[in-house]
Protein backbone atom coordinates (compact mmCIF):
# COMPACT_ATOMS: atom_id res chain seq x y z
CA UNK A 1 0.00 0.00 0.00
CA UNK A 2 1.14 3.34 -0.66
CA UNK A 3 0.34 5.74 2.29
CA UNK A 4 -0.61 9.43 2.05
CA UNK A 5 2.75 10.84 3.56
CA UNK A 6 4.67 9.01 0.39
CA UNK A 7 2.31 10.59 -1.98
CA UNK A 8 2.31 14.04 -0.48
CA UNK A 9 5.94 13.30 -0.82
CA UNK A 10 6.12 12.49 -4.53
CA UNK A 11 3.42 15.76 -4.93
CA UNK A 12 6.56 18.30 -3.35
CA UNK A 13 9.03 16.44 -5.30
CA UNK A 14 7.20 17.30 -8.49
CA UNK A 15 6.48 20.61 -7.54
CA UNK A 16 9.77 21.27 -6.60
CA UNK A 17 10.92 20.46 -10.06
CA UNK A 18 8.66 21.99 -11.50
CA UNK A 19 9.23 25.89 -10.14
CA UNK A 20 13.13 24.53 -10.42
CA UNK A 21 12.18 24.38 -13.85
CA UNK A 22 10.31 27.44 -14.46
CA UNK A 23 13.14 29.93 -12.20
CA UNK A 24 15.56 28.59 -15.14
CA UNK A 25 13.19 29.21 -17.72
CA UNK A 26 12.96 32.49 -16.21
CA UNK A 27 17.10 33.30 -15.54
CA UNK A 28 16.95 32.25 -19.25
CA UNK A 29 14.78 34.86 -20.45
CA UNK A 30 16.19 37.48 -18.51
CA UNK A 31 19.56 36.93 -19.62
CA UNK A 32 18.38 37.30 -23.31
CA UNK A 33 16.73 40.36 -22.45
CA UNK A 34 20.30 41.34 -20.48
CA UNK A 35 21.82 40.97 -23.88
CA UNK A 36 19.23 42.75 -26.16
CA UNK A 37 19.79 45.32 -23.64
CA UNK A 38 23.46 45.81 -23.66
CA UNK A 39 23.11 45.68 -27.65
CA UNK A 40 20.82 48.76 -27.16
CA UNK A 41 23.32 50.46 -24.37
CA UNK A 42 26.62 49.80 -26.92
CA UNK A 43 23.98 51.62 -29.59
CA UNK A 44 23.41 54.26 -28.12
CA UNK A 45 27.39 55.06 -27.13
CA UNK A 46 28.36 54.49 -30.59
CA UNK A 47 25.56 57.25 -31.59
CA UNK A 48 26.45 60.18 -29.03
CA UNK A 49 30.19 59.21 -30.14
CA UNK A 50 29.51 59.55 -33.74
CA UNK A 51 27.04 62.35 -33.53
CA UNK A 52 28.07 64.38 -30.94
CA UNK A 53 31.49 63.24 -29.32
CA UNK A 54 30.09 63.24 -25.95
CA UNK A 55 32.31 62.29 -22.74
CA UNK A 56 31.56 59.18 -21.53
CA UNK A 57 30.22 60.30 -18.51
CA UNK A 58 28.00 62.48 -19.82
CA UNK A 59 26.71 59.62 -21.93
CA UNK A 60 26.49 57.35 -18.91
CA UNK A 61 24.12 59.71 -17.01
CA UNK A 62 21.79 60.11 -20.28
CA UNK A 63 21.14 56.60 -20.75
CA UNK A 64 18.15 55.09 -19.51
CA UNK A 65 17.07 51.53 -19.65
CA UNK A 66 14.32 50.12 -17.36
CA UNK A 67 15.62 46.96 -17.37
CA UNK A 68 19.79 47.92 -16.23
CA UNK A 69 17.89 50.40 -14.07
CA UNK A 70 16.41 47.49 -12.04
CA UNK A 71 19.48 45.35 -12.10
CA UNK A 72 21.45 48.05 -10.84
CA UNK A 73 23.48 48.48 -13.71
CA UNK A 74 22.90 51.97 -14.08
CA UNK A 75 23.69 53.52 -10.35
CA UNK A 76 27.01 51.72 -10.62
CA UNK A 77 27.87 52.88 -14.08
CA UNK A 78 26.95 56.44 -13.23
CA UNK A 79 29.15 56.07 -9.93
CA UNK A 80 32.25 53.83 -10.69
CA UNK A 81 32.64 53.08 -15.05
CA UNK A 82 31.55 50.64 -16.99
CA UNK A 83 34.03 47.63 -15.46
CA UNK A 84 32.46 47.61 -12.45
CA UNK A 85 28.85 47.72 -13.53
CA UNK A 86 29.94 44.84 -15.83
CA UNK A 87 31.11 42.74 -12.25
CA UNK A 88 27.45 43.66 -11.10
CA UNK A 89 25.64 41.63 -13.85
CA UNK A 90 28.45 39.38 -14.86
CA UNK A 91 25.63 35.94 -13.61
CA UNK A 92 22.58 37.64 -15.60
CA UNK A 93 24.97 37.93 -18.77
CA UNK A 94 25.43 34.82 -20.84
CA UNK A 95 29.29 33.85 -20.79
CA UNK A 96 29.74 35.28 -24.36
CA UNK A 97 27.77 38.49 -24.21
CA UNK A 98 29.90 39.21 -20.83
CA UNK A 99 33.42 38.59 -22.92
CA UNK A 100 32.49 41.31 -25.22
CA UNK A 101 31.15 43.63 -23.13
CA UNK A 102 34.63 43.01 -20.91
CA UNK A 103 36.55 43.66 -24.15
CA UNK A 104 34.66 46.55 -25.22
CA UNK A 105 34.70 48.85 -21.95
CA UNK A 106 38.60 47.68 -22.20
CA UNK A 107 38.40 49.65 -25.29
CA UNK A 108 36.11 52.03 -24.76
CA UNK A 109 37.33 55.91 -24.45
CA UNK A 110 40.76 55.12 -25.82
CA UNK A 111 40.28 56.08 -29.14
CA UNK A 112 39.20 58.50 -31.60
CA UNK A 113 35.76 58.93 -33.09
CA UNK A 114 35.92 56.99 -36.23
CA UNK A 115 37.81 54.49 -33.97
CA UNK A 116 35.51 54.28 -30.85
CA UNK A 117 32.20 54.19 -33.48
CA UNK A 118 33.61 51.27 -35.11
CA UNK A 119 34.22 49.22 -32.05
CA UNK A 120 30.67 50.42 -31.31
CA UNK A 121 29.23 48.80 -34.28
CA UNK A 122 31.08 45.87 -33.83
CA UNK A 123 29.94 45.24 -30.40
CA UNK A 124 26.52 45.58 -31.40
CA UNK A 125 26.99 42.69 -34.28
CA UNK A 126 28.46 40.92 -31.33
CA UNK A 127 25.73 40.83 -29.07
CA UNK A 128 23.25 40.71 -31.77
CA UNK A 129 24.52 37.71 -32.76
CA UNK A 130 24.62 36.21 -29.17
CA UNK A 131 21.30 37.43 -28.57
CA UNK A 132 20.32 35.72 -31.96
CA UNK A 133 21.64 32.59 -31.24
CA UNK A 134 19.91 33.34 -27.78
CA UNK A 135 16.78 33.66 -28.81
CA UNK A 136 16.97 30.04 -31.33
CA UNK A 137 17.93 27.89 -28.18
CA UNK A 138 15.23 29.49 -25.70
CA UNK A 139 12.10 28.15 -26.85
CA UNK A 140 13.97 24.77 -27.40
CA UNK A 141 15.79 25.23 -23.85
CA UNK A 142 12.21 26.61 -22.20
CA UNK A 143 10.40 23.34 -23.18
CA UNK A 144 13.32 21.46 -22.06
CA UNK A 145 13.39 23.65 -18.41
CA UNK A 146 9.39 23.17 -17.99
CA UNK A 147 9.25 19.25 -18.99
CA UNK A 148 12.45 17.31 -18.49
CA UNK A 149 12.54 18.41 -14.19
CA UNK A 150 9.09 17.51 -13.80
CA UNK A 151 9.09 13.70 -15.67
CA UNK A 152 12.80 13.31 -13.68
CA UNK A 153 10.67 14.10 -10.61
CA UNK A 154 7.85 11.74 -11.47
CA UNK A 155 10.52 8.76 -13.00
CA UNK A 156 11.84 9.18 -9.34
CA UNK A 157 8.18 9.17 -7.80
CA UNK A 158 7.33 5.68 -9.54
CA UNK A 159 10.74 4.15 -9.14
CA UNK A 160 10.38 4.93 -5.17
CA UNK A 161 6.58 4.08 -5.03
CA UNK B 1 50.26 88.95 -3.21
CA UNK B 2 49.94 85.39 -5.13
CA UNK B 3 47.77 83.02 -3.03
CA UNK B 4 48.98 79.40 -2.25
CA UNK B 5 46.92 77.79 -5.09
CA UNK B 6 46.38 73.95 -4.01
CA UNK B 7 43.31 73.64 -4.99
CA UNK B 8 44.67 73.42 -8.92
CA UNK B 9 47.50 71.61 -7.70
CA UNK B 10 45.49 69.03 -5.62
CA UNK B 11 43.15 68.55 -8.82
CA UNK B 12 45.68 68.49 -11.34
CA UNK B 13 47.70 65.75 -9.58
CA UNK B 14 44.44 63.87 -9.60
CA UNK B 15 45.13 63.12 -12.98
CA UNK B 16 48.67 61.58 -12.76
CA UNK B 17 49.15 57.77 -11.71
CA UNK B 18 49.22 57.22 -7.72
CA UNK B 19 52.93 57.02 -8.00
CA UNK B 20 53.44 60.14 -9.83
CA UNK B 21 51.67 62.13 -7.96
CA UNK B 22 53.49 61.09 -5.14
CA UNK B 23 56.54 62.06 -6.02
CA UNK B 24 55.48 65.62 -7.27
CA UNK B 25 53.97 65.98 -3.79
CA UNK B 26 57.42 64.68 -2.15
CA UNK B 27 59.65 66.97 -4.30
CA UNK B 28 57.74 69.71 -4.85
CA UNK B 29 56.38 70.15 -1.44
CA UNK B 30 58.55 73.72 -0.70
CA UNK B 31 56.68 74.57 -3.66
CA UNK B 32 53.18 73.70 -2.87
CA UNK B 33 50.93 76.70 -3.67
CA UNK B 34 53.19 78.40 -6.42
CA UNK B 35 53.52 75.29 -8.67
CA UNK B 36 52.84 76.61 -12.30
CA UNK B 37 53.70 73.56 -14.20
CA UNK B 38 53.61 69.25 -13.91
CA UNK B 39 55.80 67.99 -17.06
CA UNK B 40 55.46 64.32 -18.22
CA UNK B 41 57.83 62.79 -20.55
CA UNK B 42 58.34 59.62 -21.54
CA UNK B 43 60.80 57.93 -20.54
CA UNK B 44 62.53 61.03 -18.78
CA UNK B 45 62.29 62.20 -14.92
CA UNK B 46 58.80 64.08 -14.26
CA UNK B 47 59.44 67.85 -13.38
CA UNK B 48 57.63 70.62 -11.65
CA UNK B 49 57.93 73.88 -12.50
CA UNK B 50 57.32 76.40 -9.52
CA UNK B 51 58.16 80.41 -10.33
CA UNK B 52 60.61 80.19 -12.77
CA UNK B 53 62.62 76.75 -11.12
CA UNK B 54 62.21 73.88 -12.78
CA UNK B 55 62.50 70.82 -10.25
CA UNK B 56 63.39 67.53 -11.77
CA UNK B 57 61.74 64.60 -9.36
CA UNK B 58 63.31 61.07 -9.44
CA UNK B 59 60.95 59.29 -10.70
CA UNK B 60 60.95 58.26 -14.57
CA UNK B 61 57.35 58.34 -16.78
CA UNK B 62 57.10 55.25 -19.00
CA UNK B 63 55.05 54.98 -21.75
CA UNK B 64 51.85 53.68 -19.67
CA UNK B 65 52.29 56.40 -17.10
CA UNK B 66 51.43 59.24 -20.11
CA UNK B 67 48.98 56.94 -21.58
CA UNK B 68 47.12 57.06 -18.29
CA UNK B 69 47.24 60.63 -18.00
CA UNK B 70 46.08 61.63 -21.55
CA UNK B 71 43.42 58.93 -20.40
CA UNK B 72 42.10 60.82 -17.39
CA UNK B 73 43.04 64.18 -18.28
CA UNK B 74 39.91 63.66 -21.28
CA UNK B 75 37.79 62.00 -18.66
CA UNK B 76 38.36 58.37 -20.22
CA UNK B 77 36.92 59.99 -23.63
CA UNK B 78 39.82 60.47 -25.97
CA UNK B 79 37.50 61.22 -28.86
CA UNK B 80 35.65 64.01 -27.32
CA UNK B 81 39.30 66.27 -26.68
CA UNK B 82 40.15 64.84 -30.88
CA UNK B 83 40.31 68.38 -32.49
CA UNK B 84 41.91 69.96 -28.95
CA UNK B 85 44.50 67.32 -29.46
CA UNK B 86 45.36 67.71 -33.00
CA UNK B 87 45.75 71.83 -31.71
CA UNK B 88 47.98 70.28 -29.30
CA UNK B 89 46.27 70.82 -26.09
CA UNK B 90 43.54 69.39 -23.69
CA UNK B 91 41.20 71.28 -21.79
CA UNK B 92 39.48 69.41 -18.20
CA UNK B 93 36.21 70.10 -16.89
CA UNK B 94 37.89 71.83 -13.48
CA UNK B 95 39.77 74.90 -15.68
CA UNK B 96 43.05 72.57 -16.14
CA UNK B 97 44.45 73.02 -19.25
CA UNK B 98 47.39 70.38 -20.57
CA UNK B 99 49.80 71.02 -24.18
CA UNK B 100 50.21 67.55 -25.55
CA UNK B 101 52.57 66.12 -28.13
CA UNK B 102 52.92 63.22 -29.81
CA UNK B 103 53.36 61.61 -33.67
CA UNK B 104 51.30 63.83 -36.32
CA UNK B 105 49.42 61.36 -38.34
CA UNK B 106 49.27 64.40 -41.51
CA UNK B 107 47.42 64.58 -45.22
CA UNK B 108 49.32 67.44 -46.27
CA UNK B 109 49.53 70.10 -44.54
CA UNK B 110 46.49 69.05 -42.07
CA UNK B 111 46.72 67.15 -38.92
CA UNK B 112 44.16 64.34 -39.19
CA UNK B 113 45.27 62.89 -35.36
CA UNK B 114 48.05 62.90 -33.12
CA UNK B 115 49.11 59.07 -31.87
CA UNK B 116 51.73 57.99 -29.57
CA UNK B 117 51.90 61.09 -27.36
CA UNK B 118 55.41 61.30 -25.55
CA UNK B 119 55.02 64.63 -23.95
CA UNK B 120 52.38 66.25 -21.77
CA UNK B 121 52.39 69.81 -20.05
CA UNK B 122 49.93 70.40 -16.88
CA UNK B 123 49.61 74.12 -16.87
CA UNK B 124 47.62 75.11 -13.22
CA UNK B 125 45.43 78.01 -13.72
CA UNK B 126 46.32 80.91 -11.08
CA UNK B 127 43.87 83.37 -9.30
CA UNK B 128 46.13 86.69 -8.07
CA UNK B 129 43.21 88.70 -6.42
CA UNK B 130 44.35 92.19 -6.73
CA UNK B 131 47.02 91.41 -9.76
CA UNK B 132 45.04 93.62 -12.08
CA UNK B 133 44.47 96.52 -10.14
CA UNK B 134 47.34 98.40 -12.72
CA UNK B 135 45.12 97.48 -15.51
CA UNK B 136 41.84 97.82 -14.15
CA UNK B 137 43.10 101.77 -13.32
CA UNK B 138 43.61 102.38 -16.93
CA UNK B 139 40.24 100.75 -18.33
CA UNK B 140 38.45 103.20 -16.31
CA UNK B 141 40.56 105.85 -17.74
CA UNK B 142 38.59 108.20 -20.07
CA UNK B 143 40.39 108.31 -23.22
CA UNK B 144 41.06 104.21 -22.54
CA UNK B 145 39.88 102.58 -26.22
CA UNK B 146 41.48 99.17 -26.22
CA UNK B 147 44.29 97.32 -24.46
CA UNK B 148 47.13 95.01 -25.49
CA UNK B 149 48.70 93.13 -23.01
CA UNK B 150 52.30 91.78 -24.06
CA UNK B 151 54.56 89.30 -22.36
CA UNK B 152 56.89 86.32 -23.70
CA UNK B 153 54.86 82.81 -23.04
CA UNK B 154 54.84 82.26 -19.25
CA UNK B 155 54.47 85.36 -17.64
CA UNK B 156 51.25 85.20 -16.84
CA UNK B 157 49.04 86.87 -19.42
CA UNK B 158 46.44 84.39 -19.19
CA UNK B 159 46.55 84.83 -15.66
CA UNK B 160 46.15 88.69 -15.96
CA UNK B 161 42.89 88.45 -18.47
CA UNK B 162 41.11 86.02 -16.00
CA UNK B 163 41.60 88.78 -13.47
CA UNK B 164 40.43 91.45 -14.94
CA UNK B 165 37.37 89.23 -15.61
CA UNK B 166 37.00 88.77 -12.43
CA UNK B 167 37.09 92.62 -11.16
CA UNK B 168 35.53 94.03 -13.65
CA UNK B 169 32.48 91.85 -14.67
CA UNK B 170 31.80 92.13 -10.37
CA UNK B 171 30.26 94.25 -8.48
CA UNK B 172 30.52 97.75 -8.64
CA UNK B 173 31.86 97.70 -12.17
CA UNK B 174 29.27 94.77 -13.79
CA UNK B 175 30.92 95.71 -16.92
CA UNK B 176 29.59 93.39 -19.98
CA UNK B 177 32.34 91.14 -21.19
CA UNK B 178 32.53 89.11 -23.71
CA UNK B 179 35.18 86.33 -23.32
CA UNK B 180 36.65 84.57 -26.81
CA UNK B 181 38.05 81.55 -25.10
CA UNK B 182 39.37 79.93 -28.33
CA UNK B 183 41.20 77.09 -25.60
CA UNK B 184 38.87 77.06 -22.57
CA UNK B 185 41.64 78.74 -20.44
CA UNK B 186 39.86 81.84 -19.03
CA UNK B 187 36.57 81.45 -17.79
CA UNK B 188 36.82 77.30 -16.27
CA UNK B 189 38.39 78.83 -13.57
CA UNK B 190 35.87 81.73 -13.05
CA UNK B 191 33.02 81.71 -10.75
CA UNK B 192 30.46 84.02 -9.06
CA UNK B 193 28.03 86.42 -9.93
CA UNK B 194 29.95 87.52 -12.95
CA UNK B 195 28.64 89.98 -16.07
CA UNK B 196 30.32 87.76 -18.09
CA UNK B 197 29.49 86.05 -21.13
CA UNK B 198 31.81 83.03 -22.35
CA UNK B 199 32.56 82.01 -25.74
CA UNK B 200 34.45 79.09 -24.96
CA UNK B 201 36.17 77.03 -28.03
CA UNK B 202 35.10 79.92 -30.92
CA UNK B 203 37.42 80.60 -33.40
CA UNK B 204 38.69 83.97 -32.38
CA UNK B 205 37.25 85.80 -34.95
CA UNK B 206 34.32 83.82 -35.48
CA UNK B 207 33.76 84.25 -31.56
CA UNK B 208 34.44 88.66 -31.79
CA UNK B 209 32.27 88.95 -35.01
CA UNK B 210 29.03 87.09 -32.70
CA UNK B 211 29.80 88.36 -29.46
CA UNK B 212 29.38 91.94 -31.52
CA UNK B 213 26.24 91.09 -33.53
CA UNK B 214 24.50 89.32 -30.47
CA UNK B 215 25.61 90.26 -26.80
CA UNK B 216 26.32 93.77 -27.30
CA UNK B 217 29.47 93.76 -24.74
CA UNK B 218 31.10 96.60 -23.57
CA UNK B 219 34.67 94.94 -23.87
CA UNK B 220 35.41 91.98 -25.58
CA UNK B 221 38.44 90.21 -24.11
CA UNK B 222 41.02 87.31 -26.08
CA UNK B 223 43.77 85.57 -25.68
CA UNK B 224 46.98 85.13 -27.79
CA UNK B 225 46.28 87.40 -31.21
CA UNK B 226 48.41 85.39 -33.81
CA UNK B 227 46.57 85.67 -37.23
CA UNK B 228 45.66 88.06 -39.56
CA UNK B 229 41.91 87.15 -39.34
CA UNK B 230 42.26 88.16 -35.62
CA UNK B 231 43.38 91.70 -36.23
CA UNK B 232 40.65 92.33 -38.67
CA UNK B 233 38.28 90.96 -36.26
CA UNK B 234 39.44 93.13 -33.72
CA UNK B 235 39.32 96.22 -36.25
CA UNK B 236 36.08 95.35 -36.61
CA UNK B 237 35.02 96.08 -33.00
CA UNK B 238 36.99 99.11 -32.79
CA UNK B 239 35.02 100.65 -35.39
CA UNK B 240 31.81 99.41 -33.62
CA UNK B 241 33.13 101.45 -30.65
CA UNK B 242 33.59 98.44 -28.33
CA UNK B 243 36.76 98.38 -27.06
CA UNK B 244 39.00 94.80 -27.11
CA UNK B 245 41.14 93.90 -24.62
CA UNK B 246 43.97 91.33 -25.89
CA UNK B 247 47.39 89.59 -25.55
CA UNK B 248 49.72 88.91 -27.47
CA UNK B 249 53.55 87.02 -27.56
CA UNK B 250 56.27 89.43 -27.49
CA UNK B 251 59.70 90.87 -25.25
CA UNK B 252 59.00 94.61 -26.20
CA UNK B 253 56.47 97.16 -27.89
CA UNK B 254 59.32 96.95 -30.88
CA UNK B 255 58.83 93.09 -31.34
CA UNK B 256 55.13 93.17 -31.05
CA UNK B 257 54.52 96.09 -33.18
CA UNK B 258 56.65 94.16 -35.83
CA UNK B 259 54.65 91.18 -36.36
CA UNK B 260 52.97 91.86 -39.77
CA UNK B 261 49.17 91.16 -38.16
CA UNK B 262 49.95 93.41 -35.19
CA UNK B 263 51.41 96.08 -37.60
CA UNK B 264 47.63 96.17 -39.61
CA UNK B 265 46.16 97.08 -35.73
CA UNK B 266 48.66 99.65 -34.48
CA UNK B 267 47.87 101.23 -38.00
CA UNK B 268 44.41 101.45 -37.53
CA UNK B 269 44.98 102.12 -33.73
CA UNK B 270 42.90 99.98 -31.58
CA UNK B 271 44.37 100.11 -28.65
CA UNK B 272 45.05 103.15 -26.98
CA UNK B 273 47.63 101.75 -24.39
CA UNK B 274 50.35 98.68 -24.55
CA UNK B 275 50.93 96.56 -21.35
CA UNK B 276 54.08 94.99 -20.99
CA UNK B 277 53.83 91.86 -18.00
CA UNK B 278 56.25 90.31 -16.24
CA UNK B 279 55.72 88.45 -13.18
CA UNK B 280 57.83 89.03 -9.55
CA UNK B 281 57.46 87.32 -6.34
CA UNK B 282 55.01 90.09 -5.35
CA UNK B 283 52.51 90.00 -8.06
CA UNK B 284 52.92 92.03 -11.71
CA UNK B 285 54.96 94.33 -13.14
CA UNK B 286 53.55 96.08 -15.44
CA UNK B 287 55.17 98.68 -18.37
CA UNK B 288 52.35 100.65 -19.18
CA UNK B 289 52.91 102.39 -22.60
CA UNK B 290 50.19 105.16 -23.94
CA UNK B 291 49.62 104.66 -27.83
CA UNK B 292 47.26 107.70 -27.96
CA UNK B 293 48.01 111.30 -26.35
CA UNK B 294 45.31 112.72 -24.36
Amino acid sequence: MVSVSSISGGVVLVLCAFFYGLEKSRVETKKLEMTEAMCAFVEYIGQQIETFRTPLQRIYEEFSDERLEKEGFLNILRERGLSASLTQIKEKLPREAFCEMERFSNSLGAGYEKGQAELCSYTVKRLEKTAFEGRERLAQRLRMYRLLPVLLALSLVILLL
Amino acid sequence: MERKNTYFEESALSFLPHHLGEAVRRSGGLYRGNISEIRLRSGASLSVTAGAKSILTPIRCTADDILYTVRSLCGNSLYSHSETIKEGYICTDGGIRAGVCGRAVTEGRRILSVTDITSICIRIPHRIPGASDGICKIMQEEDFQGLLIYSPPGEGKTTALREIVARMASKPYCKRIAVIDTRFEICQSLSGDLTMDALQGYPRAKGMEIALRTLSPQIIMCDEIGRSEDSEAIIESHGSGVPTIATVHGRDLTEVKNKPYMKKLFDAGVFSHAVGLRRSAEGFVLKVNRLKEK
